[in-house]
């Protein structure tokens, strides 16, 4: 009997010992998937809280063939929450990338492109030969300044009528 | 010794029930968290329509003091020809000298007024020169439930010279916000290239355009 309890005795502390090991291993896997979870929450927050816009009227975006390379000029507006980094600016017309040839100003004058401010881009391309009322496809992407260590991105797609 | 293995037993079971459900709990507030801060984020967008929008080619943009005179209290301007519909109210000095001049109403004309001050007998007249320049009036009514910061809207003509709505609106209200229901009607000096046949207004990422009357 007394080999029976000593017997039963270690059994059950062997028992909390492998209960102990195996909640601690699940606490500290528990911990790092709601670390995760909280991750991928402040990056989903950023990109909720990023958002540009077209601004102005699409049927007349500002087109002018009187200068080599030819420039377009359109509108973004800040519609988000986070302050956006103008730098970062992507500008696709008609599939094609035109980032190495962009001038911002910030509307008006300002440092930060908040959602206040506008941002007057103008673009420009040799490659271009557009005429007055012709369609193109106009593309942004941006992102915002680093917040609480995430930077958010948004995408702006809109087709758009030239105006020379 | 059976009874305390059983009490050991219960004890690792509890212990491991209770750890469960605080990490489920946890995961839980997590989750919830996260949908509210990302559903926060998602604001609905503007609702609105552009009423109407006339552009007034002779309307008096500027009103300048000649000469301030003598003797009035400070009251009223209008014109004195034509019946385009400028008013202006002024101000006087201590001596009862015009100092400064605000317009209320700019009109339409075909060519500068002259401009009047109503109904008083000075001790010596003012004197005024008016100008006239173009000007866009419209009319926009906020159709959906949301609150709008005059600031957040931008106004366009031809898609080119962009106006912040909350640097020029001064419709009696001193209000900065565009309220559900409300028409606001917006006038502003288009200083750029003739002639303008649009106007577009953004606000929030919606953008609507109208033909110029």
């Amino acid at each position: 009997m007394a080999d029976g309890g000593a017997s039963t005795f270690i059994l059950l502390i062997t028992a909390l010992l492998v209960s102990g090991s195996v909640s601690a291993i699940l606490i500290n896997q528990w911990g790092d998937m709601s670390s995760a979870l909280e991750e991928n929450r402040k990056g989903k927050e950023a990109d909720a809280k990023t958002s540009v816009s077209f601004a102005g009227d699409a049927m007349e975006v500002g087109y002018d063939d009187s200068v080599n390379p030819n420039v377009m000029t359109f509108y973004l507006q800040n519609t988000g929450q986070y302050v956006l980094d103008e730098s970062t600016l992507v500008v696709i017309v008609d599939g094609i990338s035109v980032t190495s040839s962009i001038t911002t100003t910030i509307l008006p004058g300002g440092a930060d492109w908040t959602d206040v401010r506008l941002l007057e881009v103008e673009v420009s391309s040799t490659s271009w030969s557009y005429q007055n009322d012709d369609s193109v496809s106009l593309s942004a992407v941006v992102s915002s300044e680093v917040t609480a260590g995430y930077r958010g991105t948004s995408t702006m797609n809109i087709e758009v009528r030239l105006n020379v | 010794m059976g009874a305390s293995v059983g009490i050991g037993g219960l004890i690792i079971g509890m212990t491991m029930l209770v750890v469960f459900s605080m990490v489920v709990a946890s995961i839980d507030a997590k989750v919830d968290s996260s949908l509210q801060t990302i559903d926060s984020a998602n604001e609905a967008l503007p609702t609105f329509t552009i009423d109407d929008a006339t552009l007034w080619e002779g309307a008096v943009v500027d009103v300048l003091i000649g000469g301030g005179g003598s003797g009035y209290t400070n009251g009223n301007l209008v014109s004195s020809t034509g019946n385009g519909g400028f008013t202006g109210t002024f101000t006087v000095d201590g001596s009862g000298a015009i100092i400064g001049v605000a317009i209320t109403s700019h009109g339409n004309y075909s060519s500068a007024p002259t401009i009047v001050v109503q109904g008083q007998t000075p001790t010596s007249s003012a004197t005024f020169v008016s100008s006239i320049g173009n000007f866009i009036h419209s009319n926009v009514t906020n159709t959906g439930s949301q609150i709008t910061p005059l600031r957040e809207i931008w106004i366009f003509s031809d898609g080119e010279n962009p106006t912040n709505l909350g640097s020029i609106y001064s419709g009696g209200s001193n209000s900065p916000h565009w309220y559900s229901g409300e028409t606001l009607h917006v006038q502003w000096a288009e200083s750029g290239q003739l002639p303008v046949s649009r106007v577009a207004i953004s606000v929030k990422g919606v953008s609507m355009a109208s033909t110029l009357a």
